[in-house]
């Protein structure tokens, strides 16, 4: 189990090589420099020279790369050219909020999703199923964006009940933000769970459940559900991963100072320092998490939990599970 | 092993258990599914009965309805597409189709209970065996969660697992284990019928005949009648006491074994017999019937097998055979016997 | 107890595989609801430009008419430039086609190729392609668009390939799995025994076996990545103003949500509807294509 942890975390080493690779590739083939976000123009050639140098924008690009690489190793993010923030302090002054906005979504999304999943699993066919499977339809053909300022519209300006953004008024700036962020995630889990659910429905160990005597209600919530369940943490993962990672269009619908704006900031100033350091962070965060589910599924299912414990472990499982 | 523990709470239910001396019966079903476009027509108006310690044998082929029939005994017909059309079932007093959903639960695990046909998709693969067999003891039993896991694992002993596998999942066991322990799940609230679903088909050979003599043993034991659905005459002959033939959804043949093994009657158990390799003359040809069962959504308005009969005639084909009685316990459906001098050509006296 | 498997099979043995589909997808109305959906976008999306002028009726600002709330004249009402919110979106949706589909054409085309080739050949080919797309696969799709769009610039060949190369990971490990069980079929294996080219028996025999899971993730990312590029716009990574490409709109009509709610609203409508059309389209060919999974 240790050791399988260790070889997923080491995972990450070439992930973060190849992660700052294609970013300080893409931007150095990008037309224009750091130098074109800042004002240049009051500079002296001695001036522009010394920040040439001090940018190493004369070296290839390989050179910053390696450069940037050395520090890392040394676990220093640096500091980003354009913005002059230090990416670590910045992140790690960041990410709380997003942490926040995540948990409370996945708390939403979850409490809302396995019900309405359940519940059209059950009535398969009816109107009862159409209708769940019809608003998580739409729950998962809405971007998150349009959901947000559908929100705005609705709570904050026709009625005045929660802000429209920011992260001042407490609890009462969060109900928008998650919701909206809860709602996204439910539409996924939703149809996940219905659609796990549906496939055990017909299992025989239901059956044999049933024939013992086990009050339906037991029969779905702790045979059925018990089954069903890893498809339906994988979701749960991967859209809470997405949400952590990537939330930068919620975050920027509701003013929310999250790392997602802090990324599209980095991005839109060219710094390439800041940008790389946010997604190699996020990459992180990312596949920590997606470890833990990963982690998680040994706790739902004995027969995975057996794998892990086994001694001998085919490379090739890998290979199938990414 | 411990029998006499698991049969504790029998004193007080004495007096249940004497008056209803008829636990299992079963009168007219007719179970249909009805499909998108088609109707199948799975079971068409069958009726036995079945007295406490008795053992009845089911036998038939693939998509005879034997399963079925188990099934709605126990009113845990899929729903959709299974409707029960019309029938009455009877287990030791309670009318099963008429009871509500909290009724039957009480009833299913306790009074009538069911193993199924194949262990390794019966077992839930996340709860472990030892929880498996106690859900059912707590359920019903209303003890303790320790009382209920003692006895799971008494229940592993008496078929023959070491009571410390409890704490073990089911993909930790063999096939024949598995099935022991479906059949502890099945046994472990000692019910007064018991069905068992050809539970030896997916085992190996010698695993079989373990578990048949354990389900014998344990029938004998406890006290259990037992409806036996097979299509391995072999298991009717080891077990039963009386038999049902049956085909495309009705009972062709019923009887006591000697009735059906000693005079067979009706041509199809005669085909069915006839299909057997016979081990004193290896040279003697099989002879197995010809044809496939009619397609359940389109049966034939006479009788269902005459397409394949070799004795069928015009009449067979035009409408369904009344049961004709040789005995008080054995008749079968064969519009032969109308005539009073019909005899089978190899089997039968 | 009955197989309804060959019911189907010897009752429509005249009909050919995708006749068969087709003939299951009919019978499903929310389908044919997001098809019908789809025709309709596609032809407002052929025929805005020969109504309306891009240069006069598009972009042109019409300052006397700012800011107007939906009348009989303006249906949507106006922008904050004066433009016909109606116009414009209905103009727009030539955009979120275009990239709807063509972002996720690139992403099938690369990702089936690199699929193929990883599950056929396997080895050293298959670890390079595989670790390739996991290291891909980490890193946030929103993230490597809102980069790749910064690095190109910000037009619509750039982010339908940003929104296209993000979704290559999912189409190589569906195509590799799938063609990882078909390789060792015996059809396959004869193939080669006659000395079929590789490249042949890929792109006649293992593709098209493997076809209907890739029609199934192709028709449910045609809508995931029109979200994706709306989101791309939103954040001003995509489509240039004043292109009225609906993400962008939005984006735009931020700053007047509180005064001319019409402004965020329609736009979103038509979001919606058009990737619902897609996702609604996409449940029922999946259903179509694989009968077994249909209850």
């Amino acid at each position: 189990m240790i050791r399988y942890i260790i070889k997923r975390l080491l995972w990450l080493i070439p992930i973060i090589f190849c992660v700052a690779f294609i970013i300080y590739a893409l931007i150095d083939l990008a037309p224009g420099t750091i130098l074109d976000t800042i004002s240049t123009e009051n500079l002296s050639p001695e001036e522009y020279q010394q920040l040439v140098e001090q940018y190493d924008l004369d070296k290839p690009m390989i050179y910053r790369y390696a450069k940037y690489m050395l520090n890392l190793l040394r676990g220093d993010l640096g500091r980003g050219e354009a913005t002059g923030l230090d990416v670590w302090r910045e992140y790690t002054s960041r990410f709380p909020a997003t942490l926040k906005l995540a948990i409370a979504g996945l708390i939403i999304g979850v409490a809302l999703a396995i019900p309405l999943g359940i519940i059209a699993a059950k009535n398969a066919g009816t109107w009862v199923d159409n209708l769940v499977t019809g608003f998580t339809m739409i729950g998962i053909s809405m971007p998150s964006f349009c959901l947000g300022l559908i929100l705005i519209i609705c709570f904050s300006y026709k009625i005045n009940i929660f802000p429209a953004g920011g992260f001042d008024s407490g609890i009462r700036s969060m109900v928008l933000p998650a919701v909206a962020s809860g709602l996204l995630m439910a539409g996924t889990t939703a149809r996940q769970t219905r659609s796990s659910m549906l496939e055990v429905m017909r299992a025989d160990y239901l059956r044999t459940a049933r024939a013992k005597g086990v009050p339906e209600k037991r029969v779905i919530r702790k045979h059925a559900l018990g089954n069903a369940l890893i498809p339906i943490i994988t979701s749960i993962g991967n859209t809470l991963a997405i949400m952590l990672a990537g939330s930068a269009v919620v975050e920027s619908v509701f003013s929310w100072p999250g790392v997602g704006r802090l990324t599209v900031q980095a991005v839109n100033s060219r710094d390439a320092t800041l940008t790389c350091g946010c997604v190699i962070l996020t990459c992180i965060v990312f596949v920590v998490l997606l470890l833990i589910v990963d982690l998680l599924y040994a706790l739902v299912d004995p027969r995975i939990k057996a794998q892990y414990t086994a001694k001998k472990r085919k490379g090739e499982k890998k290979h199938e599970k990414s | 092993m411990s029998v006499e523990n698991i049969n504790h709470t029998e004193e007080n239910e004495h007096l249940r258990y004497d008056t209803c001396e008829t636990v299992l019966e079963v009168k007219d079903l007719v179970v249909h599914y009805e499909l998108e476009d088609e109707t199948v027509e799975a079971v068409n108006g069958i009726s036995f009965s079945l007295k406490r310690g008795q053992t009845i044998g089911l036998v038939g082929e693939t998509g005879a309805g034997k399963t079925t029939t188990a099934l709605s005994t126990l009113n845990l017909l899929p729903d959709p597409p299974g409707v029960i059309k019309n029938g009455e079932i009877t287990v030791c007093g309670h009318k099963m189709l008429e009871l509500k959903p909290q009724e039957l639960e009480k009833i299913r695990g306790k009074e009538i209970s069911m193993i199924f046909q194949d262990p390794m998709t019966s077992l839930n693969p996340v709860m472990t065996v030892g929880e498996q067999i106690a859900e059912s003891v707590r359920l019903h039993e209303g003890i303790s969660k320790k009382e209920a896991f003692e006895r799971a694992q008494e229940m592993l002993e008496l078929v023959g697992i070491p009571g410390e596998r409890a704490i073990d999942y089911p993909h930790q066991f063999s096939g024949g284990m598995k099935q022991r322990v479906v059949i502890a799940i099945a046994l472990a609230c000692n019910p007064y019928v018991l069905l068992a679903d050809e539970p030896t088909t997916a085992l190996d050979v010698t695993i079989q005949a373990q578990v048949l003599d354990m389900i014998n043993d344990l029938k004998k034991r406890l006290g259990t009648a037992l409806v036996m659905i097979t299509h391995d005459l072999g298991v009717v002959a080891e077990i039963c006491d009386q038999v049902a033939v049956m085909y495309a959804g009705r009972i062709v043949e019923y009887g006591t074994l000697e009735d059906v093994f000693a005079h067979t009657k009706h041509p199809y158990t005669e085909g069915l017999f006839n299909s057997l390799p016979n081990i004193a003359d290896k040279n003697a040809e099989l002879k197995p019937i010809p044809g496939l069962m009619p397609d359940p959504t389109k049966l034939p308005p006479g009788c269902a097998f005459a397409a394949r009969c070799q004795y069928a005639t015009e009449a067979c084909k035009s409408a369904q055979p009344e049961p004709t009685y040789f005995s008080d316990t054995h008749y079968v459906l064969c519009t032969r016997y109308y005539e009073p001098d019909f005899r089978l050509l190899t089997r039968g006296v | 107890m009955k197989n309804p498997e060959t019911a189907v099979t010897t009752k429509k043995k005249n009909r050919s595989r995708a006749g068969e589909t087709w003939h299951r997808l009919k019978k499903n109305k929310g389908a044919m609801l997001g098809l019908a959906i789809i025709i309709l976008l596609v032809l407002i999306a052929l025929y805005t430009s020969i109504f309306w002028d891009y240069n006069t009726m598009i972009v042109k600002v019409n300052i006397p008419e700012r800011v107007q709330p939906p009348s009989p004249v303006h249906p949507f009402g106006t922008d904050d430039m004066g433009r016909d919110v109606l116009i414009r979106t209905l103009y727009g949706t030539r955009y979120s086609l275009i990239i709807g589909f063509g972002a996720t054409a690139i992403g099938l085309i690369i990702g089936v190729l690199l699929g193929a080739v990883a599950g056929y050949f396997g080895g050293i080919y298959e670890d390079i392609i595989m670790r390739a797309t996991d290291i891909f696969a980490s890193i946030p799709a929103i993230l490597m668009g809102m980069v790749i769009v910064c690095v190109l610039g910000a037009s619509l060949p750039n982010l339908l390939i940003a929104v296209g190369i993000t979704a290559v990971p999912a189409f190589t490990r569906i195509t590799r799995s799938m063609v990882l069980t078909i390789r060792n079929q015996e059809y396959i294996e004869a193939a080669k025994c006659i000395g079929t080219p590789n490249l042949k028996i890929i792109i006649t025999e293992v593709i098209p076996n493997s076809l209907s899971p890739i029609i199934v993730v192709a028709s449910s990312r045609i809508g995931s990545c029109t979200i994706q590029a709306a989101g791309l716009s939103f954040l001003g990574f995509g489509v240039p103003a004043p292109a009225p490409e609906w993400g962008a709109m939005i984006s735009l009509s931020r700053n007047y949500i509180r005064t001319a709610p019409w402004m965020t609203l329609f736009p979103s409508l038509f979001i919606i509807i058009m990737v619902l059309a897609f996702n609604i389209l996409g449940d029922g060919l999946r259903d179509a294509l694989d009968p077994k999974l249909k209850r």
